[in-house]
């Protein structure tokens, strides 16, 4: 399972600093089915806004990973959302900088692939660091550089 | 931001898995075998006297009744094994209360304390008399007369000094404990064996009659009865005062009750078969070669060895006086060591009838509170070991008038237990793993034949018991009766004293911190190792299902619960919190339930799903199971966990197995 296989510069998207956490949500969906043509964007919306207020995905390590099972999709489909200012839902609240948006298949067999690919976003970024400096990269092909180049690292080691 | 800033911000997904390990040696569960081998010690014992008193009472009729004692011992014993099936934690005390009230349950365990108490001491003095005695001889066959041991010292001196070794071998575990029965009742099994066989060799050599079946029981042996000529001439009252006098050979039952939490998985099939060692064991020991010993020992010299009947017989079985005489030698090292064995069955059945009565609030927590080192309820184990201590120094040396006392508490504790177990049949009428056979099946309840000519038998020798061994039934009714005021006043004391809201029955251990947890911190023993995560009392379905499928030879099961905010570094169970303290009273008995060893953890964290990936990491976990959460999907736990294991062992990939697990569902993956 890699993160790249899913990931490419085209799907990085780099953002101004949303005026909310459902306006940040809510503006990656749309941008992410615009790009794969899948129609019905406030299902998807919502199906995303429902996993989080079921449960935040927000990390303290400058992550979040808003996701879905859904049936409009065949395979897991993925949006990388940039901050270099971070995202604060509140005052207290830990910065996000970096956003992994994606829905997976409904389908049974596909839940090991979806729960692994959670995984796998959360080793490449356990290292809050490593998630600023991604972040202020602001270039697509920069970042999906580093994060390919980091994958690779964790793979050799 | 950059560094120290962001990573001060991660303060809740801590580095290492700071964990207080819960450590309690009420978790150690011992085999059938060594079960079995506690009981025979007390059981087996009794083979070296009971058919000497016996005959003194009722005549060369008395084997066939020890005989007969030995083989209705197994319908007790199956009476003590339903009731196992029912309360992990039971014996006389717990069962009676539950069917006949806290008072009948309080003066049965009086009762049953009593006769712990006596049968310490006379164990010990016992086997202290039989060394003596072999010593001196022993002295004197090698011409050394003036080495002669000065007896009432020794004796003194001896039994003190088995009291307290297996005191403190109590105070180190049942693990401890047993593993010295077992080696004891090993020991004895190739002597004995070799007397059986021998013994059937010189029984087909000299074809000796067999003794007469009909009892005739002595004026003394009649005790209060001895005026009531009218029932003289009643067969069945005779059959019952011989077996009244024969009863003291069947004695350990409770101790194998106590035992039962202890005892290893699958519990139910490990009691059975540690019922049927002991059955094989005392009828072959206790039994048939008392039958050998009338037979084969002549009449006119027997009664010199009512107290050491074995030992006797060894002298007059075919073959040279000088094997003969080694094998005299080796039956008194064995009775020594049995007799000596019959002290740690009396401090273990006490302490577990003490605990049932502390869980109950009848003693102040302080009696509960576990050794620091051991987790045991050391201070029952003084308790009792000081009243044995103090029964030896009374008695000087001499047991008869303790031996005349005793059997009061045994049989009137199987008269009230049997009551109880057949009361709870129609009280209780849930399917129990083990019943006592011949039922009937009448609507929902299992009509109990079996346990009613069981109870009916029982409370025929309790009467004859009663009317004839006058001593002992006065010494233990007013023992009985002390007993049981002195717990009236305790358990008035301790309700006074901790308020009526005051929680008894949660459990006492010990708590060891541990700055960074690891499997050898943690008390692993094996390289595979399974993670419960736990948070509610009553959701803990998962691992229960755990301790059903789990090879506890194969892997460590370390049960987990996250503690938000500050916890004890040391101490004792005082340090937690009631609802932590009700979760591990039920993580502990649910591993009793099973029998099945398990490593209480708690972890100081912010995060439970992040806490549990963590330790799980550290301490090489390679399954994590959780219940299903009363908040969330499975599926969500799912993911939750999914992203706090990649972020864990991002630095060193490693799989994991993790099911959520619910009544007949299961959702699972392998994650890494």
């Amino acid at each position: 399972m890699n993160l790249c296989h899913y990931l490419t510069p085209q799907n990085i998207v780099l953002m101004k600093r949303p005026v909310s956490k459902e306006d940040l949500l809510k503006g990656l969906v749309t941008e992410l089915a615009n790009q794969k043509n899948i129609k019905n964007i406030e299902y998807l919306s919502n199906a995303i806004v429902d996993r989080e207020r079921e449960s935040s995905t927000f990390l303290p390590t400058g992550i979040a990973i808003p996701h879905a099972r859904v049936p409009d999709v065949e395979e897991i489909t993925l949006i990388m959302g940039v901050m270099p200012e971070g995202f604060k839902e509140t005052q207290e609240a830990d910065p996000t900088y970096l956003v992994f948006l994606f829905f997976s298949p409904i389908k049974d067999k596909e839940f090991g692939r979806h729960l692994k690919l959670l995984a796998k976003i959360a080793a490449i970024f356990n290292d809050p660091t490593f998630v600023h400096d991604v972040a202020v990269l602001s270039d697509s092909d920069k970042i999906f550089a580093s994060i390919q180049h980091k994958e690779r690292e964790s793979a050799d080691q | 931001m950059r560094g120290n800033d962001i990573m001060s911000q991660l303060s809740k997904y801590s580095t290492k898995t700071t964990a207080v390990v819960i450590t309690t040696a009420m978790l150690t569960f011992v085999s059938s075998w060594r079960a079995a081998s506690v009981v025979l010690c007390d059981l087996g014992s009794s083979a070296f006297y009971a058919c000497g008193i016996a005959e003194q009472a009722v005549g060369k009729a008395a084997p066939w009744f020890i005989i007969a004692i030995m083989l209705f011992s197994l319908c007790v014993r199956a009476v003590y094994m339903e009731s196992c099936a029912m309360f992990v934690r039971g014996g006389v005390y717990r069962v009676v209360r539950n069917a006949l009230g806290p008072s009948l349950g309080k003066i049965s365990v009086s009762a049953l304390l009593f006769d712990y108490s006596l049968t310490g001491p006379i164990s010990a003095v016992s086997a202290g008399h039989y060394l003596a005695g072999f010593m001196n001889q022993f002295f004197m066959l090698i011409g050394r007369p003036e080495l002669q041991v000065p007896k009432t010292l020794f004796i003194t001196v001896f039994a003190i000094v088995v009291i307290l070794y297996f005191w403190r071998k109590n105070v180190i575990g049942i693990g401890e404990s047993s593993g010295k029965s077992l080696r004891i009742v090993q020991l004895s099994a190739l002597v004995i064996g070799i007397m059986f066989i021998w013994g059937v060799v010189t029984v087909i050599l000299q074809r000796p009659p067999l003794p007469t079946l009909v009892p005739a029981p002595t004026d003394e042996a009649l005790g209060w009865l001895k005026n009531a000529h009218w029932l003289h001439d009643i067969g069945l009252v005779g059959i019952f005062i011989a077996l009244g006098h024969s009863i003291l050979a069947m004695s350990g039952e409770e101790s194998l009750a106590q035992l039962y939490r202890e005892l290893a998985s699958p519990k139910i099939k490990n009691l059975k078969i540690a019922a049927i060692i002991i059955f094989a064991f005392s009828f072959l020991f206790t039994g048939i070669l008392s039958l050998f010993a009338v037979m084969l020992i002549p009449d006119a010299v027997r009664p010199s060895y009512s107290s050491n009947l074995l030992a006797g017989l060894s002298m007059y079985l075919a073959g040279p006086t000088m094997i003969k005489m080694v094998m005299q030698g080796f039956l008194v090292l064995v009775g020594v060591l049995l007799l000596s064995g019959a002290v740690n069955t009396a401090l273990v059945g006490a302490n577990g009838g003490l605990n049932r009565l502390g869980e109950d609030g009848v003693f102040a927590d302080w009696f509960r509170r576990p050794h620091k080192k051991y987790g045991t309820t050391h201070r029952f184990l003084s308790l009792l070991a000081i009243i044995q201590i103090v029964i030896v120094l009374l008695c000087e040396g001499d047991v008869y008038l303790l031996g005349e006392a005793y059997a009061f508490g045994v049989i009137w504790c199987f008269v009230s237990q049997t009551l109880a177990v057949l009361v709870l049949r129609w009280k209780d009428r849930s399917s129990r793993e083990f019943m006592v056979p011949m039922n009937i099946r009448i609507k929902d309840v299992d009509v109990p034949i079996g346990i009613t000519l069981v109870f009916v038998f029982l409370f025929g020798v309790a009467i004859a018991n009663f009317f004839t061994k006058t001593l002992a039934t006065k010494f233990g009714v007013l023992f009985t009766i002390v007993v049981y005021v002195f717990l009236r006043i305790f358990e008035f004391v301790n309700k006074k004293k901790s308020g009526a809201g005051h929680e008894h029955a949660l459990e006492m251990v010990n708590l060891e911190f541990f700055e960074n947890a690891d499997p050898s911190s943690c008390g692993c023993k094996h390289e595979k190792r399974v993670l419960i995560a736990t948070r509610d009392p009553n959701n803990l379905s998962h691992l229960k299902e755990v301790l059903q499928k789990t090879k506890v030879d194969e892997e460590d099961i370390l049960v987990m619960t996250v503690k938000q905010g500050d916890i004890a570094h040391q101490g004792s169970v005082d340090d937690l919190p009631t609802d932590e303290r009700v979760l591990l009273t039920n993580i502990v008995a649910l591993a009793e339930k099973f029998g099945t060893n398990v490593i209480p953890i708690m972890v100081p964290a912010q995060d439970p799903i992040y806490a549990t990936a963590k330790a799980a990491y550290d301490l090489g976990a390679s399954e994590i199971v959780l219940g299903r959460s009363l908040k969330t999907t499975p599926e969500v736990q799912l993911e939750k966990i999914a992203v706090a294991w990649g972020f864990v062992s991002s630095k060193n990939p490693r799989k994991v197995l993790v099911r959520v697990v619910w009544p007949e569902h299961e959702l699972k993956c392998e994650l890494g």
